[in-house]
């Protein structure tokens, strides 16, 4: 756990904070901590190159999302103005409505992540040749194909509701936390399917799929768990919360 | 005795992989859709011709940074302050399209835009 202690015009933060996206190169994080005080989260603008006590490991060795460099941060008294703090982030629910709009976003990246990997998979079935026929004219291959535009297009029609929901001022936490499992769990059938039609070629990284069947590992899991997601719907349809 | 032939219907090209079933890309707007299709061709000309390599040497595309600010993409959806705004439909279509090329890539932009500066966004006050 990350704390905040006041003192004076400053905050001193301590902890460690792990899976931080960009970490490791970016010049300012919003790091969330539980103020000692109060027992209130408060989020806080820290400067990663300057601050003093302030350091970042890289985590090496991933196999999701290669590309993103996470960091592991650690906080050693770390002093923080009270100008660097978020005014309107008093609470856990304060953080809450930036999760809200995560949740909203990684539905559409694992949609996405789901367009890319059965674009590669249609594409390499209408070329691949068994038995000197495209494997895309075989009945268990378009099988999988059009369970993989089923998902894909449920998925769509959900995200673009969201959207509508939120100009309307309807979009909850449950409704974002429903589309961020709903999607990402689609998202994890359809990149399987695809690297199954590319068979042996589907784990290569050259052919693509296998990114996307690796990434999504990564998307179905962070900004709350699938379960974590189904927690917060559960609560919402049966007016009982299971948080412990 | 005549031969017999069969006919062979002549192949009709096999269509291009199509992930807007439903043409759910027409709920855009024409200026956002405009947008969307922009960020498409800069995922396939400038991110997926290199973007694997990146992702086997567990590395990020730095000099592609340039070219991104020049999409004009930073803070969309949010209004004021030198962000792109729009709707958030449009910053849904964007992550999307990124997302197809490159999970990577969206989740990167994604805790810029969402996360970091989302947070001083919907938490911050001027």
């Amino acid at each position: 756990m990350t704390t905040a202690k006041r003192d004076g015009d400053t905050w001193i933060l301590n902890g460690e904070k792990r899976w931080i996206g960009n970490a490791p190169w970016c010049d300012v994080s919003i790091i969330w901590a539980r103020d000692v005080a109060d027992n209130q989260v408060k989020g806080f603008i820290v400067e990663n190159k300057t601050t003093p006590g302030f350091s970042v490991d890289k985590i090496e060795n991933k196999v999701a999302l290669k590309v993103v460099q996470n960091g592991h941060i650690t906080l050693k008294d770390v002093r923080v103005p009270e100008e660097n703090r978020l005014q309107g982030g008093n609470s856990f629910r304060d953080t809450a409505r930036v999760l809200k709009m995560t949740r909203y976003a990684v539905a559409w990246m694992s949609t996405g992540c789901a367009m890319g990997a059965y674009e590669a998979a249609l594409k390499y079935s209408q070329e691949r040749l068994q038995f000197g026929k495209p494997i895309a004219s075989f009945q268990l291959i378009q099988d999988l194909l059009a369970r993989m535009i089923e998902n894909i297009t449920a998925s769509q029609c959900l995200i673009v509701r969201q959207a509508q929901l939120h100009a309307e001022g309807k979009l909850s936490d449950a409704h974002a936390a429903l589309s961020k499992a709903f999607c990402t769990s689609k998202c994890r059938e359809t990149v399987a399917w695809a690297r199954e039609i590319l068979g042996g070629n589907g784990i290569v990284a050259d052919y693509k799929v296998a990114r996307f069947f690796n990434d999504c590992e990564a998307l179905y899991t962070y900004e709350g768990t699938f379960q974590m997601q189904n927690l917060i719907v559960g609560k919402a349809i049966t007016g009982l919360s299971a948080f412990l | 005795m005549p031969t017999v032939t069969k006919d062979v219907k002549p192949h009709k090209p096999l269509p291009a992989p199509n992930t807007d079933f439903y043409y759910l890309y027409e709920t855009l707007p024409a200026e956002e859709l405009a947008i969307v299709k922009r960020v498409r061709e800069f995922m396939e000309t400038k991110v997926e011709p290199v973007i694997t390599d990146y992702w086997v040497r567990d590395e990020f595309p730095f000099e592609l940074l340039p070219a991104v600010k020049e999409l004009g993409i930073g803070g969309v959806a949010m209004k004021g302050y030198g962000c792109a705004g729009g709707s958030l439909a449009l910053l849904g279509f964007i992550q999307m399209e990124i997302a197809r090329i490159d999970p990577s890539f969206s989740t990167f932009l994604g805790v810029h835009n969402g996360l970091a500066m989302g947070s001083i966004y919907i938490d911050g006050l001027d």
